[in-house]
């Protein structure tokens, strides 16, 4: 056993030594349930890391090793349900706000996590590796062939290998993905098990370019499901949140959202740009998880970066010359992180992702007082939820804040809704905003289908478009 | 290297596309002559690529990825000018870049700028790497009537030249490049 490259990987993922002491032989066990070898560890900590992470930043250190802290949590589920622990589990796009109440008030007593986005994001964007549960379930149930979400495969995959337990319940959030809640039916029907699965829904029958959030009826008919939803939460787990645990965790997150407002702020405005588009959307992507290790570590790796990017300001640094063209995403394929790097190769920062990028519109108190609708208003705030045109506006503020040269679409080839989503919008956008918006075919979770080679001359036709855009304008 | 790979022959598949396309012509390209020289069956190329339009298209970006090369390489060689001037050097030179691709790559050029491309305009992969100059206007500062007006010049000017290395490509010695240099100083004064 290679111990010491272990240990060096929970150094370059920001742990300390004290926790590396006492961390090193779970991380060792954990990683051997991911299917994480010597070798692949070998090959994060001296290849993969320090290609595609900066890893001179604490604060990104940090934030890989949050979700590292994350997976090792996951690995122990087995033994945490057996120790009588209640067992939640959720899947994107549910908004944080009750699982981190639950958390709040269930304490060590309960486990909560979006295990499948842990799972992709580490083996993916740490290890290139993300086909460790995903071939599972090509090889038997749906496969290579057939689109489907890597998240929920992964879900499917995670427990056909017995990686994760059924958990005590899943809150499935169907309400802008009807695979993830078809999803939890499969696994119940597939695997015979005891997948005890909670749906939330919505219709979506609003109108083109309804502000769905001014839309009274809707967002009473959202809070309902949400109260619904945790009703039966409650009677699961046994965990009562009161109104007030919830609007405690809805100023956590708009706390938090501020902070990643004010990161994109620095960094899409910031010539040379400090930090890679993967940077900004790992750690954008936070604000949307409920982390059963705790908040603590969010808060700290988020401060870090943000108190670093202002060093890196001052310091007129960034991993590309000033006057380097930016390149807005609706996803920035973090998970597939060699994609960033090669537009940087060529001269061409990835900038941020319209998702994860928090808007000011965002951040602005809604008209509501009751906390399940004032969830359900956020929730109609974000573009990817909402009807398209709407969308469409949402989407045109955050490129009015963050000015890019140019917008990316793509990588949700798999996807029914998004997928034709970004292709539908594409031409819109670009008539509204006048800058270009390029469109590349793709899988943000799992590059299996396609390799560096198959994107080169696409990223390379795009980047000389751009620089010589940059140029003459 | 930790990462198990499903497809590794895509690259070889296009890099043979292409080289076919190069020397033998767009019309002599078939999933057949593909499979032939890969040394493989038809089916097997289906199993990478969900048609061969996919093959053309991939053929169509690099073909891109080429000229944009030319021209952005011969674009940083200039010194700053005049708006106006710079204009027309930057309309030169694109043409320059154009017919110099369409000599070395006649075959990709008629690929990508004839009626066999033509569904690759309206490609949501493809459609911005076509009508470069009349994109351009938007990137220039001007008022707004005048940049209607260079998006009309840049797209006439685009039309011009793409004919005129059609005619230069079917006509042949009997077209010289002196006189297609000619032709395309002269629409740039007629237009800039």
């Amino acid at each position: 056993m290679q111990e010491s490259i272990y240990k060096e990987f929970l150094q370059l993922a920001g742990f300390d030594q004290e926790e590396i002491a006492t961390c090193l032989p779970e991380w060792i066990v954990a990683a051997k349930k991911l299917g994480l070898t010597a070798e692949d560890m070998h090959y994060a900590v001296r290849e993969w890391l320090p290609k595609h992470w900066n890893l001179e930043l604490a604060g990104i250190r940090k934030c890989i090793g949050l979700y590292i802290r994350e997976v090792m949590e996951i690995t122990k589920l087995h033994q945490h349900k057996q120790n009588g622990i209640k067992v939640i589990f959720g899947s994107l796009p549910a908004l944080p706000f009750i699982f981190q109440a639950i958390k709040r008030i269930g304490g060590n007593e309960v486990f909560v996590s979006y295990p499948d986005i842990c799972l992709v994001t580490v083996l993916g964007s740490f290890f290139h590796k993300p086909s460790v549960f995903i071939e599972k379930v090509d090889s038997c149930t749906i496969h290579a062939g057939c689109s489907h979400c890597g998240l929920v495969k992964t879900r499917l995959g995670a427990k056909m290998t017995q990686l994760i337990p059924s958990p005590d319940v899943i809150w499935s959030w169907g309400i802008a993905c009807n695979e993830a809640p078809k999803m939890d039916e499969l696994i119940n029907c597939y695997l015979n098990t005891d997948w005890n699965a909670v749906f939330s829904s919505v219709p979506h029958d609003t109108y083109l370019g309804e502000v769905e959030e001014e839309n009274e009826e809707r967002c009473a008919y959202i809070a309902a499901q949400i109260r619904d939803g945790q009703k039966q939460i409650e009677k699961v787990t046994g965990i009562v949140v009161s109104e007030e645990q919830i609007r405690s965790s809805l100023e956590f997150v708009d706390r938090f959202m501020r902070k990643v407002h004010y990161l994109h702020d620095l960094a899409c405005h910031a010539d040379p740009q400090p930090l890679s588009g993967n940077e900004l959307s790992l750690i954008g992507q936070m604000m949307t998880l409920p982390f059963n290790t705790g908040f603590a570590y969010v808060e700290e790796a988020l401060d870090l970066t943000i108190k670093e990017v202002e060093m890196l300001i001052a310091q007129k640094k960034g991993s590309l010359p000033a006057g380097a063209p930016r390149l807005g995403c609706y996803f920035i394929p973090f998970c597939v992180p060699w994609v960033e790097r090669m537009f940087r190769e060529n001269g061409v920062n990835l900038s941020f992702s319209t998702f994860y990028a928090a808007t000011r519109k965002l951040m602005k108190p809604t008209k509501y007082q009751d906390p399940y609708e004032i969830m359900a208003a956020k929730m109609l705030r974000m573009p990817g939820i909402v009807n398209i045109a709407y969308e469409l506006d949402l989407t045109f503020e955050i490129i009015k804040e963050l000015h890019p040269d140019a917008m990316l679409q793509g990588f949700y080839n798999f996807d029914r809704w998004m997928g034709v989503h970004h292709r539908i919008t594409t031409k819109g956008m670009e008539e509204e905003m006048k800058i270009p918006h390029f469109y590349i075919e793709g899988n943000m979770w799992d590059d299996r289908a396609y390799r560096t080679e198959d994107l080169k001359t696409r990223v390379e036709s795009i980047s000389h478009f751009l620089k010589m855009n940059k140029m003459i304008s | 290297m930790a990462r198990k790979k499903l497809i590794f022959d895509r690259q070889k598949i296009i890099d043979s596309s292409f080289n076919i396309i190069l020397n033998e012509g767009i019309d002599a390209f078939t999933a057949r002559r593909l499979a032939l020289e890969l040394k493989i069956s038809s089916m097997t190329v289906y199993n990478y690529y969900k048609n061969i339009d996919e093959i053309k298209k991939e053929v169509v970006i690099r073909g891109f990825s080429i000229l944009y090369k030319m021209f952005f390489n011969a674009m940083q060689e200039q010194e700053r000018l005049s708006t106006k001037d710079y204009i027309k050097r930057l309309c030169r030179i694109f043409a320059t870049s154009m017919i110099n691709f369409a000599r070395e790559y006649k075959e990709i050029y008629v690929l990508m700028f004839t009626e066999h491309g033509s569904k690759f305009r309206k490609d949501h992969e493809t459609r911005l790497f076509y009508n470069f100059l009349p994109q351009l206007a938007d990137r220039i500062r001007l008022g707004q009537d005048e940049r209607a007006d260079l998006k009309k010049k840049f797209y006439l000017y685009e039309i011009i030249i793409q004919g005129l290395i059609m005619e230069k490509i079917r006509k042949a010695n009997d077209f010289p490049r002196h006189q297609l240099d000619e032709y395309v100083d002269f629409s740039l004064d007629c237009l800039f």
